[in-house]
């Protein structure tokens, strides 16, 4: 017997989703402009526990007697978390032709020639990606009871001032005071400063608004009639600092904060779920509408929160 | 023969995941695996934050922070208690590790 479901521009959907799967994948998943500069951990539902450790003083003069010491190494777990969230929209393709875009198309036009569609699904990863930027990464607030994507988890400046007003910080800020034109090369260069030298080989990244970001480029310009040097000419929301393995990165989400971050880049996880279904997006047809869907896990969070190696300043 | 078996992508794939796995535990580990804090920088126990109060250019104050980090040296909030420079310095950068009380 016939089937009384034509699923015909289902199909042609989830074609389309296939044939783009991995650029829709990137935009979504790994597109938020800061997510460029953390360690990204694929594969990641729920909580994936690792472990780093303390290890003290071992060397010592030589001598005959085995004098091993105990407890020289403190191992402590690290969690990394990703939250499942979900992203859905309700089309009605062929309403197209019912507006004045059904002059742009012919009659009996595959689904998949449908532009608007298209063009919404494409936004539809593009929104995911910059809510994770200015609603999550940074300015997550967790809630128990969340009904936002800004409630799924705490963002990095939310764990930082959350930790300061604890009762006993982990973290010690470093006092720079409001970061200003007049004293903002200053203020970037007294945080690189604060970096334990035993470090000074590692890559670090101090992460700032884009305002402190050109407030900083402006600064240097003015004084030393060239700009700072860029590690990279593609790359121009990174400024090296001088004599410094320190990057200044320049991230959207810090948006209207004075908080400086300095920590290895290594040390900033982006967790994310890894998916092996060949949709990204899973679709349905109800009638005239395709009602598309994508269900995700992602997280973001500080790997070792400890003060040796992440660095803040004093302002919020 | 044990060498006969084929190992198929998803396999090689689970591997190659598990071993990525492990050696993020291993690298995490190699880097916080540095000496006990240098001089200069925080140390032991965190400091609890003080409950006292300072007046300074006619307004009352107070840490929110135990310790904090001046010039690369690492101050405790009850030793800047007692040093009214300092305490007149942190108000006069709009220092945000001191709150006004109302």
């Amino acid at each position: 017997m016939a089937e009384s479901i034509d699923r015909t521009e289902l199909a042609a959907f989830r074609a389309y989703v296939e044939d783009h799967r991995d650029d829709i994948l990137d935009i979504m998943l790994r597109g938020a402009p800061s997510l460029q500069h953390f360690t990204p951990y694929a594969g990641v539902i729920g909580e994936l526990v690792l472990e780093w450790a303390d290890v003290e003083d071992i060397v010592k003069p030589w001598a005959c007697d085995f004098t091993a010491a105990a407890d020289l190494i403190a191992r402590k777990p690290i969690r990394i978390r990703s939250h499942f969230q979900k992203a859905e929209m309700t089309f009605c393709p062929k309403q197209d032709f019912y507006t004045y875009k059904g002059y742009q198309v012919k009659t009996k036009m595959s689904a998949t020639e449908y532009p608007f569609a298209r063009w919404a699904m494409e936004k539809m990863a593009t929104k995911i990606k910059t809510q994770q930027e200015f609603q999550q990464i940074f300015t997550g607030d967790y809630s128990a009871t969340p009904t936002t994507a800004a409630q799924m988890f705490n963002g990095l400046l939310t764990v930082i001032a959350d930790d300061l007003g604890a009762g006993v910080p982990v973290l010690t800020p470093v006092t720079t005071g409001a970061l200003i034109a007049g004293t903002i090369i200053a203020q970037i260069e007294a945080m690189d400063d604060a970096i334990s030298e035993q470090y000074r080989t590692e890559q670090m990244g101090m992460f700032v608004s884009p305002e402190v970001f050109k407030m900083y480029r402006r600064a240097y310009r003015l004084a030393a009639g060239f700009h700072p040097n860029n590690p990279d000419t593609d790359a121009p929301d990174v400024i090296q600092l001088d004599g410094s393995m320190t990057q200044l990165i320049s991230c959207p989400g810090m948006t209207g904060s004075q908080r400086i971050l300095l920590t290895p880049k290594s040390n900033i996880y982006y967790a994310y779920d890894q998916p092996s279904d060949d949709s990204v997006f899973e679709m349905e047809q109800d009638h005239r509408n395709l009602d598309v869907w994508c269900d995700f896990w992602s997280g973001v969070g500080f790997l070792i929160f400890d003060p040796r190696i992440v660095y803040v300043n004093d302002q919020a | 023969m044990a060498n006969d078996k084929k190992i198929t992508v998803e396999e090689q794939l689970a591997e190659m995941r598990a071993l990525i796995t492990e050696q993020a535990g291993t690298i995490a580990a190699l880097q916080a695996s540095a000496a006990p804090a240098p001089a200069g920088k925080p140390a032991g126990e965190p400091e609890s934050v003080p409950t006292e109060t300072f007046t300074a250019d006619g307004k009352k104050y107070r840490f929110t922070v135990g310790k904090y980090i001046n010039e690369g040296v690492l101050q405790l909030a009850k030793d800047a208690l007692k040093n009214p420079a300092e305490l007149e310095r942190l108000v006069a950068i709009r220092s945000g590790i001191i709150k006004l009380v109302k």
